[in-house]
């Protein structure tokens, strides 16, 4: 058995949720679906963490009535296939940042470089964290919630110059049908942490911890993540985003000014890559705890080590200038969400046929 | 003639040409990559008891000690009581000859017989030798290793039972100051090389009837003694069970220092990081002890090895403790600094240098423009030199003795380092960072941990040259992720902040020093807070 889950306390578990939710919910956006039409996703990305947190509790109730203590307890009895879709879902909630980071650094900072260099770097350190297993990324996650905290604060520092409130006008522009929409592709940035603890929740030490954890760490990343789009609204009208590769670095440049004899915004988007990384790598864990414990493999590495290649494979693929390739990123924004959404909801459903035990 | 002789030996294969060779032996072969396979001889403990006579006890003696030639093994026969025939065996210059003479011979050859003449070792033990520290054995190991050890063997004819009493005196130095732990405020004294003096040094500290200092040999042949040393009921059961798994474990023959066995017993061997903290104050392993922490005195080592250990305890001084509370946090936060100025300041500087000059302020950039106007060497490589020099100078300055080794320090950085500028081999504004990256690594007040934040520095800076902030970033994370998932002794090397545990001493501030004493909670002492 070489499963190296470890042993991870409550603020290392709210830490990794809240640094994931962070990042999903800032950088998982599709940029040109969502601006097109104006900014609501601050609102969406609110209501997104709410939805995903109900849908979170009733899975966690279908737990205490199957008497699981972690997801794959739950995946028993005719419904393991839906390891697939979860993992699958957690893979793309790991692709989905890091490519928005590889651009964003292809694009801004290493103008003269190739993209693949660019994943290269990522790759052994995404490598060793999922290998060195959940313990080791539970601790990243605390050590690094300060340096994720300072980059929040930092981007809305930098671009608080250019916040003008009239950016957000007209309000609520794209109308009620976006909103849902919008709200339904935040439930793939936002369950994605959830489900990932509720995973690896034998190394949370208990079922309360584990929930703990999510509520927490939602509630504390999905605040930060709809700061920061509030912030994002206030200083760019939305159409103007929707061209852009990634608003969040653009919002630091909005009022490009030296601080302290250093230009900061390049630091502070390496701030959010290490968050990002992190993230990714709780993500591509959980998605192999969740196939060993199902497919009875003893061993992670194997399949931590195919996963990360498969998500680095990904980021690639995603850079791809096809319209297929460029269909299906498409397609994984707006309907991603199902993958993990319809697999709870079943296991939920599932759990109401049982009877309590005792 | 000669000539021919020489030539016809050159071109002969089977005999040799009499220079001395050393052959080797049939020890096993060697493997394709890593050294000589061993087949290791079965070692057979000894369980031969002490035998009745006395001639049998000599000989035995005499073979193991190699009497013939080994002129130190002293063999004194007499008459104990004027009557049983006995022989005192100790090794000369270990064991103190004036109490062999008044407290062993005098006394035993002083006395007559009692009637009856049954349980002599009993009678010898309790109304002869009038010597504090003394016992008796019936296994023969236990003779020869307590010879070993400077204590002298009484046998005597037709007894199963040898008499081993201490007389340990060999020539030691006294208690010295500590030289690399020194301090402005607080005591000076520092561990001995006798293993006596160092535990009597920490008793004088933990003046606690739970103060355990369990006596132990280690090593397959050499029986290094040392000292285990805790509070019995606060310490971790399951720690001491660790440690002394792992101590039965060592089975090295050559155990000089207490280094050598942290190296023998630690988790991560390849890790830059230390796993044990080297200290050669009896106040901050008093300090570890009443933390609920062990520590193991060597024989022959003064420095004491405290595990487990953390990164946090690590960057502690034991001067932090004596200043007053603001002041003790803002020497740790000027230490954290200065650390983390010598873990990433030479990388970010190249980061930026070579690849984010964009980055830079105009000022700042036509300062290091303008410095490195005339000098041909490319940054990376000035840098990567600059760093080989500041510790070619500070291993120079370690190995010279005294106030010469503070000489080649001020030669290598002020005159070497002035020359190289002048000489455009380097820039000022890279020698000003090697220099401050020197001073944040003399602020880390643990060796090991000096040595290992230069591994990182080195790694880091390749790192930056070759990805700027992207790999610099790369390798702070693949430096933590390791730190993260190493363990001293079963506890997490970053904890208490990552896991989070109810520490006394957080990281940046000093805690308060009430209610110290008690058990830290990441060391899981029976006390725990």
């Amino acid at each position: 058995m070489n499963l190296r889950l470890g042993r991870f306390g409550k603020q290392e578990s709210a830490c990794a949720v809240g640094l994931a939710a962070l990042v999903s919910g800032v950088f998982s956006v599709n940029v040109g679906d969502t601006f097109a039409r104006g900014n609501l996703c601050y609102a969406a990305t609110a209501a997104g963490v709410l939805l995903s947190l109900l849908l979170l509790h009733l899975l966690d109730r279908a737990m205490v009535r199957l008497g699981a203590r972690e997801l794959a307890d739950l995946l028993s009895g005719g419904l393991r296939f839906l390891a697939l879709p979860l993992a699958l879902g957690l893979v793309l909630s790991a692709v989905l940042p890091l490519f928005r980071f590889t651009l964003a650094m292809e694009r801004y900072i290493y103008v003269e470089a190739d993209y693949v260099p660019v994943v290269l770097y990522l790759l052994p350190v995404l490598f060793i964290m999922v290998l060195c297993g959940m313990e080791c990324i539970a601790r990243m996650g605390k050590l690094l919630l300060i340096p994720a905290a300072l980059a929040l604060a930092l981007t809305l520092l930098l671009a608080s110059p250019a916040f003008a409130v009239h950016h957000l006008f007209p309000l609520f522009s794209p109308g009620f049908p976006a909103f849902l929409e919008q709200t339904g592709s935040a439930l793939l940035r936002f369950l994605a942490p959830g489900l990932a603890l509720f995973a690896v929740g034998k190394g949370c030490q208990g079922r309360k911890n584990t929930l703990g954890g999510v509520d927490r760490g939602l509630l504390l990343g999905g605040a930060g993540a709809a700061l920061l789009h509030l912030g994002l609204g206030l200083t760019f009208f939305g159409p103007d985003m929707a061209s852009m590769t990634a608003p969040v670095y653009c919002m630091t440049m909005a009022a490009r000014q030296e601080r302290l004899g250093l230009r900061l915004d390049v630091l502070v988007l390496f701030l959010w890559v290490a968050a990002g990384l992190v993230a990714a790598a709780f993500y591509l864990y959980a998605a192999a705890l969740l196939l060993c414990r199902t497919m009875g493999v003893e061993d992670l590495r194997p399949v931590g080590a195919l996963l990360t290649l498969l998500c680095m494979g990904l980021v690639l693929l995603f850079n791809f200038d096809s319209d297929a390739v460029l269909s299906a990123v498409r397609h994984i924004y707006r309907r991603g969400y199902l993958l993990l959404a319809l697999p709870a909801l079943l296991l939920w459903g599932r759990s109401l046929l049982h009877r309590r035990r005792p | 003639m000669k000539l021919i002789d020489t030539i016809g030996r050159a071109l002969r294969f089977d005999e040799p040409d009499g220079r001395f060779e050393l052959l080797e032996t049939e020890r096993g072969e060697p493997s394709f990559f890593h050294g000589r396979k061993r087949s290791p001889a079965p070692e057979t403990p000894d369980t031969r008891p002490v035998p009745k006579s006395l001639r049998e006890s000599r000989r035995r003696l005499e073979t193991a000690f190699s009497a013939e030639v080994n002129r130190d093994l002293i063999l004194r026969d007499f008459r104990f009581c004027g009557s049983v025939n006995a022989l005192a065996v100790f090794l000369n210059g270990m064991a103190d000859g004036a109490e062999i003479s008044d407290f062993i011979l005098k006394q035993a050859m002083a006395r007559s017989l009692p009637r009856g003449g049954k349980g002599l070792a009993d009678y010898a033990l309790r109304e002869v030798f009038s010597l504090q520290e003394a016992e008796k054995t019936d296994r023969w190991a236990q003779v020869e290793g307590a010879v070993l050890e400077g204590r002298t063997a009484v046998l005597l004819e037709g007894e199963r039972e040898a008499i081993l009493l201490d007389t340990r005196g060999y020539a030691c130095r006294g208690v010295g100051t500590a030289q690399n732990e020194s301090t402005v405020i607080g005591p000076a004294e520092a561990f001995h090389e006798n293993l006596r003096i160092s535990v009597t040094l920490l008793r004088r500290i933990v003046r606690r009837a739970d103060f355990v200092c369990e006596f132990r040999d280690v090593g397959s042949k050499n029986n290094v003694k040392l000292c285990l040393c805790y509070l019995d009921g606060i310490c971790n059961e399951g720690l001491l069970q660790e440690v002394k798994k792992r101590l039965d474990g060592v089975k090295t023959d050559l155990l000089l220092s207490a280094g050598t066995l942290g190296q023998q017993i630690e988790d991560r061997p390849w890790s830059p990081a230390p796993q044990t903290l080297l200290t050669e104050r009896p106040d901050r392993a008093a300090a570890a002890v009443m933390a609920g922490k062990a520590v193991i005195l060597v024989e022959g080592s003064p420095q004491a090895l405290i595990l487990p250990v953390t990164l946090s305890g690590l960057l502690l001084t034991a001067e932090d403790g004596y200043l007053r509370r603001p002041a003790g946090s803002i020497l740790r936060f000027v230490r954290l600094f200065g650390a983390a100025v010598s873990v990433l300041m030479p990388a970010y500087f190249l980061a930026l240098a070579y690849h984010h000059q964009g980055l830079l302020s105009s000022d700042i950039l036509s300062t290091v423009v303008s410095s490195r106007k005339l000098v041909f060497l490319p940054m990376g490589a000035e840098m990567i030199f600059l760093l080989l020099v500041f510790q070619l100078v500070r291993e120079a300055g370690v190995r010279v003795p005294g106030a010469v080794g503070q000489t080649v320090g001020i030669i290598g950085g002020l005159i070497l380092g002035q020359a190289a500028v002048s000489a455009n081999f380097v820039s000022t504004v890279a020698l000003i960072i090697v220099a401050l990256t020197g001073l944040g690594n003399f602020v880390i007040p643990n060796y090991d941990l000096q040595i290992a934040v230069g591994c990182y520095r080195v790694a880091l800076c390749l790192l930056a040259l070759s990805g700027g902030l992207l790999g610099l970033s790369c390798g702070i994370m693949a430096a933590l992720v390791l730190l993260c998932d190493q363990k001293s002794f079963g506890v997490p090397f970053l904890s208490p902040y990552a896991p989070k545990t109810v520490a006394r001493e957080p990281l940046f501030f000093r805690g308060g020093i009430t209610g110290q004493g008690t058990a830290q909670d990441d060391v899981n002492g029976e006390a725990a807070l």
